[in-house]
């Protein structure tokens, strides 16, 4: 029997967890579709696989990703599902850990890559907030002449919407600048280490 | 002069003196290394990249039985691993040395 649950995925290590602790629950993981919002499970056996949400240098169409996940796939490594450079897979647990950076090196550039992409996604964020906090002053304008101010303006359908984009916005772009943040942290954790260690 | 290898680069290229595809070279590091290393497929893959380009390894083709692509040292990849069992023999050697002597001045 198939369930599907929903998830937003703005925590992407915490899915990470959600989906490893379904897997050992018996829940596996099949499919991943709707920008990695919605989860397909079958039931199978307990900690048959383990998960991983990781990120693709390129988008997954890429020529680049396509030849990266055919040399995944020949060392046991499966997809479950995927969205622009987003991907989740999964290694049957039996075959040992699943971890697909080891040193440093590798570590270093693939936070770097996760530094700046979330980097990304916090500026544009603040720009669209701006444009909103323009819109809503504009429209609050606009619609005053009319209403007056009274009750009408705060429960029009435009102004409610205008402030839940906002809120929207103002999470994630706290949440991506956090996230990046904390990938910067690692960087130079790890790249202080690699000036002892090999 | 050319630079320390990492141990990754320097099992990979180890592994490959015989033909071997991406998993076969990840359990013989494993294997030689009683477990000790354990590469990732994320990790092998940027290090096959990196040495294909150098021309340190080649492509060999597929593997008759499993179909995956093997890779092979090439005579540049075996003159660098040459130069890095001298390094690391000399680093040995050194470091034995002067333990020695600090040992018998004690």
């Amino acid at each position: 029997m198939k369930t599907r649950l929903w998830k937003f995925p703005h925590d992407t290590e915490k899915i990470e967890i959600w989906l490893n602790e379904m897997a050992s629950d018996g829940f596996i993981c099949v499919g991943v579709d709707v920008n990695m919002c919605r989860y397909t499970f079958e039931q199978g056996e307990s900690g048959e696989y383990t998960y991983r949400y990781v990120f693709f240098d390129k988008c997954f169409s890429h020529s680049k990703s396509i030849r990266y996940l055919s040399f995944l796939r020949e060392n046991g490594i499966e997809c479950v599902g995927h969205s622009f450079q987003n991907v989740i897979l999964r290694k049957k647990a039996a075959d040992g850990e699943f971890n697909l950076f080891t040193d440093r090196e590798s570590q270093i550039n693939y936070y770097s890559h996760l530094k700046k992409s979330y980097a990304i996604w916090a500026v544009p964020s603040w720009i669209l907030i701006a444009y909103f906090y323009g819109s809503i002053i504009a429209t609050h304008l606009n619609i005053a002449r009319e209403f007056a101010f009274s009750l009408s303006f705060f429960v029009h359908p435009l102004t409610i919407a205008m402030h839940v984009a906002f809120l929207i916005n103002i999470c994630i772009s706290i949440s991506s600048f956090q996230q990046s943040r904390r990938y910067a942290l690692l960087v130079k954790n790890l790249k202080r280490d690699s000036a002892v260690f090999e | 002069m050319q630079g320390a290898l990492t141990e990754g680069v320097y099992l990979i290229l180890i592994s490959m003196l015989v033909p071997r595809h991406g998993y076969a070279v990840m359990q013989n590091i494993e294997t030689l290394t009683a477990g000790r290393v354990v590469l990732g497929a994320g990790t092998l893959y940027g290090a096959i990249n990196n040495l294909l380009e150098k021309e340190w390894i080649c492509a060999t083709g597929h593997n008759a039985e499993s179909r995956k692509k093997e890779y092979v040292i090439t005579p540049t990849g075996r003159a660098v691993l040459q130069v890095e069992i001298s390094r690391l023999e000399e680093l040995i050697r050194i470091g034995q040395q002067e333990r020695m002597g600090v040992g018998n001045e004690n």
